[in-house]
């Protein structure tokens, strides 16, 4: 089997895209493994021969039914490797936008993070993707906290919403989104509503319709820093693993809590704004759109490429579309919990 | 005063909250907030409106057309050579000056390479501490 090496321009991008797509259309029929998902009802096969990867993405990812339908295909190999292409970015630089910006109106959209060699392409037109690595382990440190997440993103898109970066919590299928920068507290909030008997959908991405405020799970992985897991008693539980992440974040998954099953999806009644307050009990106070809309979008379009204007226009619908207010936390997580759960009962 | 506008590429996209306006450069990653008047002007700048049709009190006009510079020179509108004439615009009295608030947190995250600009610590998207 021969492995190619394929030039990317930014001149003839278009055309190279097609001719990758072309030469790589084998390795879905070759790739020794298929993981399937159904992911916010859509369904997703991975196709690859990289089994640990495979195995990262089936904890990762919050589907909730095998799919038998055939939905999008992403590949995902080494190049080199059983006929996977070498890719080579044939100028200078990447500049993110202006490529996004190229293929906007296309249907491609790419991700390129240089210092891995780490491709993802993706034909909207054939829901088919392509991530290309040079080692079975060469993906970005923050890739399995949330795998495929670019496609999931560029596939849902034709559906009706977008990925927010935002928590959730929920009584049953009622809940709100919490959104928020690191440090506001909007992780250790969801993981103390879910020790406290709430559910989510998850704790940092969630496909959101904006128009019908359903709020889709994801990814079932959570993270939280050493005073966290601390604060919230869950030091040398056997959900945690023994080191921290790249964040210095201990990285773990919903399922290996001993929780009840959460829902696939959400009803939406509010948007909240964690921060940490300075007083003893946590209160709620309503905020404006715009307000909500400026704490919600930044780093959700920030660390989704290809797709930012309909980002941007997502989570300006939804801060439109909800009632939004600032919580301000108190001190003690069982009460943050009970004040969220009155919350939604009310709202 | 009789020059009419559009916005400046494809990167300048805006939302509307209410009678306020966000607009947020996707090239520099800066985005603007506008108060009621300045989310009136920039409507009556991207239909084609000129400051002339906008006002005709010489006043009003110079704060219409100094926020009309102030835009050009954030980046966000253009002057439109090709733009045909208008429709009528009411003429507006400013109650209230027009504000443009300028936000940059998002720039870093946005207009960061993440070729170049990545911390190789924190990774994508933490920007380098000497660029944050």
């Amino acid at each position: 089997m021969t492995h190619p090496s394929l030039e990317v321009s930014p001149e003839t991008l278009l055309e190279d895209i097609a001719t990758i797509f072309e030469r790589c259309a084998p390795l879905f029929e070759t790739a020794s493994q298929t993981r399937r998902y159904t992911i916010a009802g859509r369904s997703f096969a991975a196709m690859s021969d990289l089994d640990p990867y495979l195995n990262a993405v089936d904890v990762a990812v919050a589907s909730h039914a095998p799919s038998q339908d055939r939905g999008a295909r992403i590949f995902i190999g080494v190049a080199g490797q059983n006929g996977c292409p070498t890719l080579h970015w044939n100028a200078p630089h990447f500049e993110e936008r202006q490529i996004e910006a190229l293929l906007a109106t296309t249907r491609y959209r790419i991700h390129y993070f240089h210092p891995l060699k780490y491709w993802q392409i993706f034909d909207r037109q054939t829901s088919t993707g392509l991530q290309i690595m040079t080692g079975p382990d060469q993906h970005p440190a923050w890739d399995l906290g949330s795998p495929l997440r670019n496609f999931i993103q560029w596939e849902l898109a034709s559906y009706g919403g977008a990925l927010i970066h935002a928590g959730t919590l929920a009584m049953g299928e009622k809940g709100v989104l919490l959104a928020g920068a690191g440090g506001s507290g909007k992780s250790g909030t969801v993981l103390s509503g879910m020790l406290s008997g709430l559910q989510t959908v998850g704790d940092d991405y969630v496909y959101v319709k904006p128009k019908s405020l359903q709020a889709f799970a994801l990814f079932n992985t959570l993270k939280q820093d050493d005073a966290g897991v601390r604060r919230l008693g869950l030091l040398g539980h056997k959900a945690l693993p023994t080191q921290t992440n790249w964040q210095d974040k201990y990285q773990f998954y919903i399922n290996d809590l001993g929780l009840a099953p959460q829902p696939k999806s959400i009803a939406l009644h509010a948007l909240l704004l964690p921060k940490i307050g300075q007083n003893a009990k946590t209160t709620t106070a309503e905020i404006s759109a715009k307000q909500a809309f400026l704490a919600l979008a930044p780093s959700g379009v920030s660390q989704i490429p290809g797709d930012r204007a309909l980002l941007y226009a997502a989570a300006a619908e939804v801060s439109r579309n909800l009632p939004c207010f600032q919580l301000s936390l108190g001190p003690d997580p069982r009460e943050v919990s009970d004040t969220i759960r009155q919350f939604i009962e009310d709202i | 005063m009789t020059e009419r506008y559009k916005a400046a590429g494809p990167d300048i996209v805006h939302e509307k909250f209410g009678d306020d306006l966000v607009v947020l450069n996707l090239g520099s990653g800066q985005y603007f907030g506008l108060n009621t008047t300045g989310a009136i002007l920039w409507d009556a700048f991207l239909t084609g409106h000129a400051v002339s049709q906008i006002s005709t009190d010489p006043q009003t006009s110079t704060t219409v057309q100094a926020f009309a510079a102030k835009l050009q020179e954030l980046h966000l509108i253009e002057v439109d050579d090709a733009a045909a004439g208008a429709a009528t615009f009411t003429p507006i009295s400013l109650d209230e000056a027009p504000t443009i608030e300028v936000y940059d947190d998002l720039a870093d995250l946005i207009v960061s390479d993440p070729i170049h600009d990545v911390d190789a610590e924190a990774g994508w998207p933490k920007a380098p501490a000497d660029q944050s």
